[in-house]
């Protein structure tokens, strides 16, 4: 009993727990998701004016090409100049209206880098963002057009040898593209210089030269000391360059995001010391559910301890209980022997008239004697520890007189209640059984008839043997039936529970709540059973009680 | 130049300081010093009937800077490895070197000092050398420790030089390191590309390989596309005199910002230049050359296919214009010269009218690209194959000078000596597996020298072109 509570009490405090730390663990969780996103969005800022220089170099080198583009009647002569003298070109592609690749011809480019890019070109060229697909329907207005006029620009991303490769495309007013292939090499570095260096310094995107003044003046308010380390990684998530704060480039980036066209496959980065970002709260909500645990733990041990304490003092009152009967049953037995004792005295003097009373009252002396014992049997029957199969003494018993007895015990009670008792017994034989039982069972279903009947009703005892067939035994059933208020089908089992009635008002008659409880259970030692039937026979209670036969 | 008439009399005082207005004045555009070009072909006379291959060599040689004038101002950035293998006596000759360096510089020069090591830190942001004092305080500053971003130093320096670049200071990266770029791009072809972007603008690099651990592949391609000096410096103790070497010849370039176009003639093919990335297209060879120092001898060596001509015909081989910024006029140059071959069905006449000079100085660079085959032969492990190639070599230099040598002029002959010699030892060099390390750095480093005849000058410099 006490282990079961113990379990009982460690599953009341551990189930809330465990739900109280889930729960807090969630919030923890989500409060901490909350804060690095919040940090996120603050340091992004970082990443997005890294973003912002990268924008401006390629726009400055947009500017550029254009302006070198431009400045040649021949875009031919024009290509082969910048290959030569400008630092961002690496090779410039011409294609006419009808999508044909026109410059650079094989005697264009000699040598080893040069013919690898123009295994590449092609390709290249294929997936350019300007197809002429719309040349035709502005070929009108282009031979209108002066003949250098550009109208469109776009950039290209292309996979070649080292990597992504940047490509300038530019419509031109006759209908051709041009293309121009940067140096890859050269625009990371360019990349690499306007980014902070390690210890946040920067500079304006160099190559292009800005406008002294004001975007000198927009830059130097961008150069501000990073939080965290912030990293460049290409296509192939290589790093490129890296800057702010070193040691934190184990940790998992913080936020990623891609770069702007035309560099939309490479990524910033963004690595933040653990410690930035706030995870204090926990403690907290691990200390609030320390307590709690404590306050739940504190209380269930203080049940716990009451209860076991109520119990063992139940349990103490029980053994008082029972030693009390134990000690009544010497003086009763002596009692009965000594009325008995004192009847036969009395029968061999004459009679007269003190000696008809005195038999009298030796009656009741006898009588009450008796009840007494039930009553002591009762408690002693209820404190039997349950379940074992103990005291049972069968010997051969007629059953016809033994219930005859019993019936003839409650005869004056029942005359006074104005109740009829009658007995209908169908067997004759000798059975193996221990009449105790019988009694303690018929004792306590009488003396409730006794109690709940009401004047003028009548009770019938009727007892039969049952053959088995099937398992060879017999049974003995003996059937107690009245005519009373009966028993509401909501309490069938409850009344057979100790200290359970139907009825516990005042005006009810006085019991125990006890009798049926000690009935069920001699019945169960029995190896029997005592059921109350659902179909009474006369209108009031029907307990059947059912007893096995021994050989 | 006033200053030499002041020790004159007093009496020609008045004389000597109108004459020294009027020179002053015209001077410059009549006896500035100018470069020498001189443009030269193996084989002139070519025999008729047959396709042949000839080279031609372009040769620009530097003027003496005189006493009394005043050298270029110097704008450089000085890139520093400080990734944790510089450590220990590395790292503090390589700050002593970088003390010494900028302790060297005039008021005017330009220097920034950037470190690299995880990333890039621009230490010193290009500044004039006024302040020597702080900047070499920030240099003692230096530590070890870390990774190496090669490639984010060099742009941050290039970076730095580009603040103040102008054609009329020589501007140049010097790069410095012991280890393997980890960082970012790192593969030769990158640096190499960079490099010659770099060129493009007018800035050159320096990249000097400090002790046994660098990348020599990508150290010296970087140097040789950025149109400056590759040194490999064994011992951290040499490197105070590498880079005073290094700033001795930054500080004595005399042009800079070559144009050098080489127009090739119909019925002649322009196949490579030898030992260099020259832009070629079509009939025109551009060859990129950011400076040229004071006596240097610096020539180019283009391989061209002539087509089968007629006996007793001239034809046009090509026509060379050189435009460069003259540091000490502060003039733009141009000197141009042409050449061309004749065919003959005399074998006897192509043969004894071969120029042995342009010959000998092709056979230079012929052998120089065999060197770096064999370097290439030696990695993929054919160690008879490479040996063969520098051996022969070895061999046909030796031939050349036994044959020629008195007639070449003492600094060819002993070039031809040397390389001879230099080939032969790395035959039996590269057979050691232990010292292949050090020796193929070894290699690289003679290699680069030769093709960009880092260390080749003159004693004296030839009568300035009138062209």
């Amino acid at each position: 009993m006490p282990r079961r509570l113990f379990l009982a009490l460690i599953l009341l405090v551990a189930a809330p727990m465990v739900l109280l730390g889930w729960m807090s663990a969630n919030a923890i969780k989500a409060s901490q998701l909350a804060a690095k996103e919040n940090l996120a969005t603050l340091l992004s800022s970082q990443l997005y004016d890294a973003d912002l220089r990268i924008v401006q170099l390629f726009d400055g080198y947009a500017l550029r090409l254009n302006e070198q583009l431009d400045a040649s009647q021949s875009v031919f002569e024009a290509l082969r100049r910048m290959r030569r003298e400008v630092p961002i070109v690496r090779q410039g592609i011409v294609v006419d209206r009808s999508g044909t690749m026109v410059f650079p011809r094989p005697s264009d480019s000699v040598g080893i880098d040069a013919t690898e890019v123009a295994a590449a070109l092609p390709g290249l060229v294929d997936a350019r963002p300007l197809p002429n697909v719309n040349s035709d329907s502005k070929s009108s207005g282009a031979k209108v057009a002066s003949k250098t006029t550009f109208t469109e620009s776009a950039w290209q991303q292309w996979y070649m040898a080292d990597g992504a490769q940047v490509v300038y495309w530019r419509t031109r007013g006759d209908g051709s593209t041009v293309g121009v292939l940067l140096e890859r090499s050269r625009w990371i570095a360019d990349l690499i210089a306007a980014l902070p260096d390690h210890r946040g310094r920067s500079m304006a995107p160099s190559s292009l030269r800005p406008t002294e003044g004001g975007s000198k003046v927009e830059l130097a308010e961008l150069a501000a000391t990073p939080i965290g380390s912030l990293t460049l990684v290409d296509e192939a998530k290589r790093l490129v360059y890296r800057w702010g704060e070193a040691d934190q480039l184990s940790l998992p980036p913080l936020v990623t995001s891609p770069l702007s066209p035309p560099l939309a496959s490479w990524q910033f980065r963004l690595h933040v010391d653990q410690s930035l970002i706030p995870s204090s709260s926990s403690i907290p909500t691990y200390l609030s559910s320390a307590g709690i645990a404590l306050l739940l733990l504190s209380v269930g041990f203080y049940v716990l301890t009451s209860v076991q304490r109520q119990v063992s003092e139940a349990k103490s009152r029980v053994n008082f209980a029972g030693q009390v009967s134990h000690e009544l049953r010497t003086p009763l037995t002596n009692i009965r022997l000594y009325t008995e004792l004192a009847e036969s005295d009395l029968q061999r003097i004459t009679k007269s008239d003190a000696s008809e009373s005195l038999a009298r009252r030796l009656e009741v002396i006898d009588h009450e004697s008796r009840r007494l014992q039930r009553l002591v049997s009762g408690v002693l029957e209820m404190i039997r520890p349950s379940g074992k199969p103990l005291g049972v003494r069968r010997e051969p018993t007629d059953v016809g007189e033994l219930i005859g007895g019993i019936a003839e015990q409650f005869t004056p009670s029942f005359k006074a209640a104005g109740l009829t008792l009658q007995t209908v017994c169908r067997c004759r034989d000798q059975v193996s059984i221990d009449g105790d039982v019988v009694e303690m069972v018929l004792v306590n279903l009488l003396s409730n008839v006794e109690k709940y009947v009401p004047r003028g009703g009548q009770c019938v005892i009727e007892c039969d043997l049952l053959d088995d067939a099937s398992a060879s035994t017999r049974t003995l059933r003996v059937v107690v039936s009245d005519d009373g208020p009966g028993i509401a089908a909501a309490h069938q089992e409850k009344i057979f529970r100790p200290f359970q009635r139907v009825d516990d008002s005042i005006h009810a008659p006085s019991g125990t709540g006890i009798g049926l409880t000690i009935a069920r259970r001699a019945a169960v030692r029995h190896g029997g059973t005592l059921v109350l039937s659902s179909e009474p026979h006369l209108g009031g209670a029907t307990f059947t009680l059912t007893l096995p036969i021994g050989d | 130049m006033s200053a030499t008439h002041w020790k004159n009399a007093p009496a020609l005082l008045a004389i000597g300081l109108a004459l020294a207005a009027m020179l002053g004045s015209g001077s410059n555009t009549l006896r500035a010093e100018q470069l020498s070009l001189d443009v030269g072909v193996s084989n002139p006379t070519m025999l008729a009937g047959e396709k042949q291959i000839n080279h031609i060599r372009i040769s620009l040689t530097g003027f003496d800077v005189p006493q009394n004038k005043k050298r270029p101002p110097v704008n450089t950035a000085i890139v520093i490895d400080q990734s944790g293998s510089m450590g220990g006596q590395k790292i503090v000759q390589a700050r002593e070197a970088a003390i010494a360096a900028v302790r060297r510089l005039r008021d005017d020069d330009i220097v920034s000092i950037v470190l690299y090591s995880d990333s890039a830190t621009v230490l010193v942001p290009a500044t004039k050398a006024t302040d020597r004092e702080s900047i070499i305080q920030k240099i003692r500053s230096v530590n070890a420790g870390g990774s190496t971003a090669l490639f984010a130093g060099v742009s941050k320096g290039a970076a730095e030089v580009r603040k103040f670049l102008d054609s009329d200071s020589v501007n140049r990266v010097i790069l410095l390191s012991d280890g393997q770029a980890n960082v970012g791009p790192k593969s030769p072809r990158e640096l190499e590309r960079l490099g010659a972007s770099l060129v493009k603008e007018g800035i050159s690099v320096s990249t000097l390989g400090l002790g046994l651990g660098y990348n020599e592949d990508l150290m010296s391609r970087l140097a040789s596309a950025g149109s400056g000096n590759h040194m490999f410096v064994e011992q951290a103790d040499d490197l105070v005199a590498v880079f005073q070497k290094e700033f001795n010849d930054l500080m004595s370039v005399v042009a800079s910002d070559f144009k050098i176009h080489a127009k090739i003639g119909e019925g002649i093919r322009p196949v490579r230049v030898l030992n260099n990335k020259a832009d070629i297209s079509g009939q025109d060879i551009y060859i990129p050359l950011a400076q040229l120092y004071a006596r240097q001898q610096r020539y180019f060596v283009i391989e061209v296919e002539v087509d089968a001509g007629q006996a007793g015909s001239k034809r046009p081989l090509a026509s060379v214009t050189v435009q460069y910024q003259n540091m000490l006029s502060q003039t733009t140059d141009t000197l141009t010269s042409s050449i061309e071959v004749r065919f003959s069905d005399d074998k006897e006449a192509v043969a004894r009218e071969c120029d042995h000079e342009t010959a000998a100085y092709c056979a230079i660079q012929l052998a120089n690209e065999k060197n770096v085959q064999a370097t290439a032969l030696r990695d993929a492990g054919r160690i008879d194959e490479a040996k063969e190639l520098l051996l022969g070599n070895s061999v046909q230099l030796q031939k050349l000078e036994q044959l020629y040598g008195a007639q070449l002029g003492d600094e060819l002959s002993m070039e031809l000596k040397r390389n001879a010699k230099l080939n032969q030892d790395q035959s039996v060099i590269i057979e050691s597996p232990s010292a292949w390390n050090y020796s193929r750095k070894a290699m690289r480093y003679e290699q680069s020298k030769n093709a960009a005849q880092q260390q080749m000058r003159v004693k004296t410099p030839p009568p300035a072109d009138k062209k």
